[in-house]
């Protein structure tokens, strides 16, 4: 096995950097990538039998018309299919790297010129899966050379064979030119772009070390101002602290009930006829119980005086037999909207 | 647009692909990395930036207004004062708390038969003040204990009446013999709530 000479780890490299070679070639000049298509410049068809202007782009297509930036100064030559020979070979796709070699001892061994006389070319015209079908074109160089001796400036007149399916570029003429005008286009083209992004990228770094700077410097400024403010800062903390605890002791203070004020009020919802024995302020309910004459009827006026809520009577109603009256307990909700249980507070005061 | 692309994609033979898909992911990831780069100080700056100069002005405030603020510290302080007992130890305060609460309701001319200082229920307690209660166990008539009320309402430190249970006192022995006070003489118990600020604060 031939070794490159370059190894990594001692893992020899030439595979993968023929690989990369090949894609490159693939992107670059491959038709199934496009690029040359639309970047490469045009060649001005030359052909004996016909006088009608015909344009060849790089791959072997004849347009009718060219733009001017798409034209290129060099011509094309292009032979009858009588005067060249043609053949078709399968090669293995994993042979594509080295597949200009392989069509040159192809071409060797098929021409019936002699070695010094033959000139080829050949196109990749079909991809299958696992090989390659390419077109070989074979001619002799001397009769190539009379026709481009007719020519005017045979240096810059690429040789290409009109096959059945495509034209065939003949290797060893003035194809070089057109592959080096596309070439530095495609370089003019890449640092246009590189350019632009670079400009980007240090419009942007420019933006953001200006920025970076100005945050520094607030960041800076802050630390100034809260070194100078800690003293003040802390006693905005303790008037914090302070407002708190007088809020929540303002709310124990609102949550207060004026029990006197409810007192006179039962009192004066309840009529002589009626004695009360106990009365239980506890979480804004009331309890009484007591004796009356008629207790539904004081029930009745409890409810309606619109003084509680949820006014009812947990026990039964029963008469007592040592006062001939009605015993009777009574359960309600003191109103939390009622009159009495305004709480004056020092704090709304001082609010 | 994309569609066309992959279409391009697809085209293309293995190895010319291969190095399209590395290239692009390269690429992307070097823009990724050099926008990271890039935008974290205009990120800092865009969201810091706000922040930073709020602060400032707060600080400044601060400092522009510290005579005022000293002022109305104190003013708050005084307030919240009055309205609970200062930070000490509990039961000082909850002594004092009762004698008070002992003292108005003879005042008013009520009997102090008995009191108790609860001890403090953790869950009582919130940020700034635990909460001290006495229960009371009185006796006296209806004007005494109007009158005891209406002094705890506008007692300083506040004081707040949780729970009130009053009966009319029987006079006799044994239950059958038992009669209500005719005089309209009254028991009471009582349970009172005051706040008082945590010393630990």
């Amino acid at each position: 096995m031939v070794s490159s000479g370059w190894t990594l780890f001692g893992v020899d490299l030439k595979p993968y950097v023929d690989q990369l070679k090949l894609a490159t070639s693939q992107l670059v000049f491959g038709v199934e990538s496009g690029l040359a298509a639309r970047f490469a410049k045009r060649a001005k068809v030359i052909r004996a039998d016909s006088e009608s202007a015909a344009w060849l782009d790089i791959y072997g297509n004849e347009t009718a018309r060219c733009d001017e930036s798409d034209c290129s100064n060099v011509c094309a030559l292009l032979l009858p299919e009588d005067i060249i020979l043609e053949r078709l070979l399968e090669i293995p796709e994993m042979a594509e790297p080295q597949l200009a070699d392989l069509v040159a001892l192809e071409a060797g061994s098929f021409s019936p010129f002699a070695p010094a006389d033959t000139v080829f070319g050949w196109a990749v015209v079909e991809r299958n899966k696992g090989s390659l079908l390419v077109r070989l074109v074979i001619a002799s160089a001397s009769e190539i050379q009379e026709r481009l001796d007719r020519e005017e400036n045979p240096a810059q007149t690429e040789v290409w064979a009109s096959c059945s399916k495509g034209n065939v570029q003949l290797l060893g003429y003035g194809e070089a030119i057109r592959r080096s005008e596309y070439l530095l286009r495609l370089l003019r083209l890449t640092v246009m772009a590189s350019g632009f992004l670079a400009g980007l990228v240090i419009f942007a770094g420019l933006v953001s070390s200006t920025l970076s700077l100005q945050t520094s410097a607030l960041e800076k400024e802050l630390k100034s101002v809260m070194s100078r403010a800690a003293p003040a800062a802390e006693k905005r903390r303790k008037l914090d602290e302070v407002a708190a605890d007088l809020e929540e002791a303002t709310r124990f203070g609102s949550e207060r009930r004026n029990y006197a004020g409810w007192l006179h009020a039962l009192a004066a919802k309840t009529p002589n006829t009626v004695y009360l024995t106990a009365a239980r302020f506890e979480d804004g309910g009331l309890e009484i119980r007591g004796l009356a004459v008629n207790a539904a009827d004081y029930l009745s006026s409890l409810a309606s005086s619109g003084l509680f809520l949820s006014v009812e009577s947990p026990n039964a109603i029963a008469a007592d037999r040592s006062t001939d009256l009605e015993r009777f307990t009574i359960r309600m909700v003191l109103r939390e909207d009622e009159v009495l249980n305004q709480v004056e507070t020092h704090t709304a005061g001082l609010q | 647009m994309k569609d066309r692309l992959l279409r391009w994609l697809e085209r293309l033979p293995r190895p010319a692909s291969l190095l399209v898909i590395g290239f692009t992911a390269s690429c992307g990831i070097f823009v990724l990395v050099l926008l990271s780069y890039l935008s974290s100080p205009i990120f800092d700056y865009a969201l810091g930036k706000e922040q930073k100069t709020a602060r400032i002005s707060r600080l400044l405030g601060y400092l522009a207004s510290e005579s005022q603020l000293e002022s109305t510290f104190s003013l708050t302080q005084a307030a919240h004062s009055e309205l609970a007992y200062q930070a000490m130890e509990s039961n000082q305060a909850g002594a004092q708390m009762q004698q008070s609460l002992r003292s108005q309701a003879e005042v008013a001319g009520l009997v102090v038969t008995g009191s108790r200082l609860s001890t403090p229920n953790e869950a009582d307690e919130d940020a700034g003040h635990s909460r001290l209660s006495v229960e009371l166990t009185l006796h006296g008539t209806p004007e005494s204990l109007d009158s005891f009320l209406a002094s705890a309402l506008s007692h300083r430190p506040l004081l707040n009446v949780e729970k009130l249970l009053i009966s009319a006192r029987k006079i006799g022995v044994g239950g059958r013999n038992q009669q209500l006070d005719p005089t309209g003489y009254l028991e009471v118990r009582a349970t009172v709530a005051a706040l008082r600020v945590r010393a630990e604060k």
